[in-house]
Order: C-alpha cells, then structure tokens, then sequence
C-alpha cells in the first residue's frame, strides 16, 4: 500500500481514541475555562504539553497559585512514564530519525497502546494514528473552550468508560495466543492499586510498569513473539 | 502573563524531553536477552496499570466501572469490534449512571 494509503488507514484506526480523547478535552476546557484560567492558556497547553492528566493537574494547580517552577517539576515526574514507554515503541520502528521524533513526540497512554500490538511500527500508519489523537484533543479542547456545557452531562460520564474500553480490547487481542503473559498485567495492576494510594497517579504507574515489566522479563523464556 | 508562558513552556519541555530521548536509542539490535524481554513486557505492564484501578472511578462509583469493564471485556473475547465495543460500553455505562440518578 502506498505511504498515503497506510497514513489514512491509521486515521481511521485512530477512531477509538478520539473517542475517547473528544469527551475528556471538552471536560478539560470547561474545566480550565470555570477556573478562571485565560483560553490562550489552555489551548498552548493543549498543543504543546499533550498529556491529559498533566494538564489537569496543570488546571488545579494555576488555580491554587502553585509557583511555575513547582509545576515544571510536578508535571516533569507525572509523564516521565514515557520514557519508558518510549523506549519500547522506538525499538520497534525502523526509520530515520525525523521520523522517530515525530513519533516520539505524538505518543500518549493511548497512541503507545494501540500501537503495541505491532511487532514492527510502520512510521506512516503511526503517524495517522496520531494525527487523528492529537487532532481530536485539540478540537476538544478548543470545543470545550467554547461551548462545553452543551454536551448532556450523562453522555459525558459515559464516555468515561471509552478510554478502558480500548485498553480493555488491546489488552485481551495482546494476550490471544500467549495467556502465560497474563502474570505481567497482573503485576501491574496490583503495585498500581497499592502504589496509587500513596503516590500521585504518574509516578504509581511508572513504578508498577517497571515492576510488570520486570516480571515479565525474569518469566522470561519464549512466551514473547 | 509572563508565569504563564514561563510555567507553559517549562511544563513542555518536562514532557516532551523524556518523549524524544528514547528515540536517540539504539534498541534495534538487542538480542533476545534480559533487556529485549524488559521492553517487550512493556506495553502490557503500562495496559494493566492504565486500567486498574483507574476503572474503578468512572461514573464515580467502583460498581460502574466494574460492570462496565466486564462487559467491555465481554465483547472483547466474543471478538466484537472495537469501535462497537467502544459504543455499547458508554451505553452500558450512561444508563448504569443515569438509573443510579
């Protein structure tokens, strides 16, 4: 297929991310918006943070008058998960180094796990994956900014559910054929239950996707592939 | 004014900076060792620690997020399609929501 071809069909799969992405970036603007936090603010955010917890907390914390540098750091250690998922999507792409950036730089939660069933990442599909996720929290945003208490409230907390739904349906098609891998979400999912009642949410889910990771990597043996 | 494109470009930065380190690496190559089978276990650690317990908040209460991840896990074994499975989980779940009132 041409370069184009693959570019739309990641649009296209990028659906159940938008999904999911509309609803919290709309939230996310009237949030911002009723606390009193200029539109300028949150739509640079929007563009140039792009991560959703992290700009909630950013809300809250301009709200509270929290100092910028105090802020800088707090946000620095809730995504700093990336990294690491970053160094597991970057060993599957074989492109040049443009193109890594861009695919560095377009990777959420959402992105990285919709692509983490691909044993190798074709740059041009990722890329319409991610154009869809990002245009879609944009538009939120801006939408949010906007008009937001349009939305029925009831279809809003609804759409709470979009998010799980996607990692619940990657997470079921990434074990077919390999349920002995199972133990590895297993662990994560209980450091994160344990971890997420003493630590802000970014750092708890760092430690347990080392932790699951780890797990998996001393389980080891022929299970992956 | 200046707090805020001071704290709006210092929070880009603390975000994007860990996104791009990984892709000056060299991972291509590793051989199917301790390190290879680390990072192949990622994306599965970071889905189980992106659901649980995360779910477990929607609708603001544990028993909505528990059904409706049921559910959703449900169709998702019966193989339905993603986006279906998508639309009828936020249905499930705007009513579980809306009959709890």
């Amino acid at each position: 297929m041409e370069n184009s071809g693959r570019f739309r069909r990641g649009i296209r799969r990028s659906f159940p991310i938008i999904a999911g992405y509309l609803p919290i970036s709309i939230a996310y603007g009237v949030i911002g918006i009723r606390s009193g936090i200029p539109a300028w603010v949150l739509v640079s955010m929007s563009l140039f943070i792009y991560a959703g917890a992290g700009q909630f907390m950013a809300i809250n914390l301009f709200a509270l008058g929290v100092a910028p540098l105090e802020m800088i750091l707090g946000i620095g250690v809730l995504n700093f998960r990336h990294f690491v998922m970053g160094l597991s999507l970057q060993s599957r792409i074989k492109s040049n180094l443009p193109d890594r950036l861009l695919l560095s730089l377009g990777m959420t939660d959402e992105t990285f796990t919709l692509l983490s069933l691909e044993r190798e990442i074709d740059p041009a599909y990722a890329k319409g994956i991610m154009l869809g996720a990002y245009g879609s929290w944009i538009s939120g945003t801006v939408a949010g900014i906007l008009f937001g208490n349009i939305l029925p409230n009831i279809i809003a907390s609804g759409l709470e559910i979009a998010i799980f739904a996607l990692f619940i349906s990657l997470l079921v098609s990434s074990l077919e054929d390999k349920g002995a891998l199972i133990s590895i979400p297993a662990v994560s999912m209980i450091t994160n239950s344990i971890f997420s009642r003493m630590l802000p949410s970014g750092i708890s889910i760092l430690l347990s996707i080392l932790l699951g990771a780890f797990s998996g990597a001393l389980s080891g043996g022929k299970k992956h592939v | 004014m200046s707090d805020y494109l001071f704290a709006i470009l210092g929070m880009s930065l603390a975000t994007q900076i860990p996104r791009l380190i990984p892709a000056f690496t060299k991972t291509e190559s590793l051989k199917d060792g301790f390190l290879k089978r680390f990072l192949d276990s990622i994306p599965l650690a970071a889905l189980g620690a992106l659901i649980v317990p995360g779910i477990f908040s929607v609708g603001g209460s544990i028993w909505i997020g528990l059904i409706g991840g049921l559910f959703s896990f449900f169709l998702a074994l019966k193989k339905m399609n993603l986006m279906l499975n998508i639309i009828l989980s936020t249905v499930l779940v705007s009513f579980l929501i809306y009959i709890r009132g």
